[in-house]
């Protein structure tokens, strides 16, 4: 059945923007990750790309996570002597994060997140009329 | 008496049935309001479905009759809204305002059978 359908689809939408907070969780968290001795890379930032898919178990198209990638922009340097991964000119490389990009992005999940669920509970709300029509 | 060949239950059916395929369309587009490259899709318009298929336009059995009224313009295409940069053109407010116009397109229909089904319980007394 086409809503039956719809409410997997939804499911899957709310899925993916799970997946895309959780790698906005891991990217604030990890803002502040550096290396511990010179050399070492600090924290990369994570990206989620998305594709539409065909599920067969729905049969449907819906949408999957295609990539959780990493950042390959460049890492900030800031100047800290004391800090054990300070290269001899007492700079340290600092993650790629920049948080007010990430919270922009948490908004934008958000936003996508209660888009589905609205559209699972109108489609609920219409399956449960359709079965009221028995009565 | 076969029910679906009441024209009103036949017509609620094929209605129901093109709500729920809309329905679906419109969460596809929903679920990819973050995929690259998607453009949203939708059903044509049901007057216009209904039309194709089978002789519901009204007949006009005397030239004094008005001439059955046309689809309003511009009904049906598809929508050519801005698109991102990543090719995607999902706009969610007017998807979710699509997904509110579906509802109440399917309150309406099973109000109207349920009421249609009421009078068949008048006719026969129970």
């Amino acid at each position: 059945m086409d809503l039956q359908k719809a409410l997997s689809i939804s499911a899957r939408g709310m899925n993916v923007q799970t997946t895309r907070l959780r790698v906005i969780a891991e990217n604030l968290a990890n803002q502040d990750t550096t290396g511990t001795s010179p050399g070492t890379q600090p924290y990369r930032r994570k990206t989620v790309t998305f594709a539409n898919a065909v599920d067969k178990s729905v049969g449907a198209e819906t949408v999957k996570v295609k990539k959780v990638g990493r950042d390959m922009g460049e890492l900030p340097l800031r100047f800290d002597p004391g800090h054990p991964a300070a290269d001899e000119r007492g700079y340290v490389r600092v993650p790629n994060v920049n948080s007010f990009v990430e919270v922009m992005d948490l908004k934008e999940a958000q936003r996508s997140y209660s888009a589905n669920l609205n559209v699972l509970q109108v489609s609920r709300g219409m399956i449960s009329r359709t079965i009221e029509m028995l009565r | 008496m076969d029910p679906s060949r009441i024209p009103l239950f036949d017509l609620a059916d094929r209605r129901l049935s093109w709500i729920g395929q809309r329905q679906q369309l419109l969460s596809q587009n929903i679920a990819n309001a973050d995929t690259p490259g998607w453009r949203t899709h939708d059903l044509k318009p049901f007057a216009e479905h209904l039309a194709r298929g089978t002789g519901m336009a009204p007949a006009r059995t005397d030239p004094g009759h008005i001439a059955p009224t046309r689809p309003p313009a511009g009904a049906g295409k598809a929508q050519t809204g801005e698109r991102a940069p990543d090719g995607n053109s999902v706009s969610l407010d007017v998807e979710l305002a699509k997904v509110a116009d579906t509802e109440s397109a399917h309150s309406l229909v099973t109000g109207i059978y349920q009421k249609y089904l009421a009078m068949f319980r008048t006719a026969s007394g129970r």
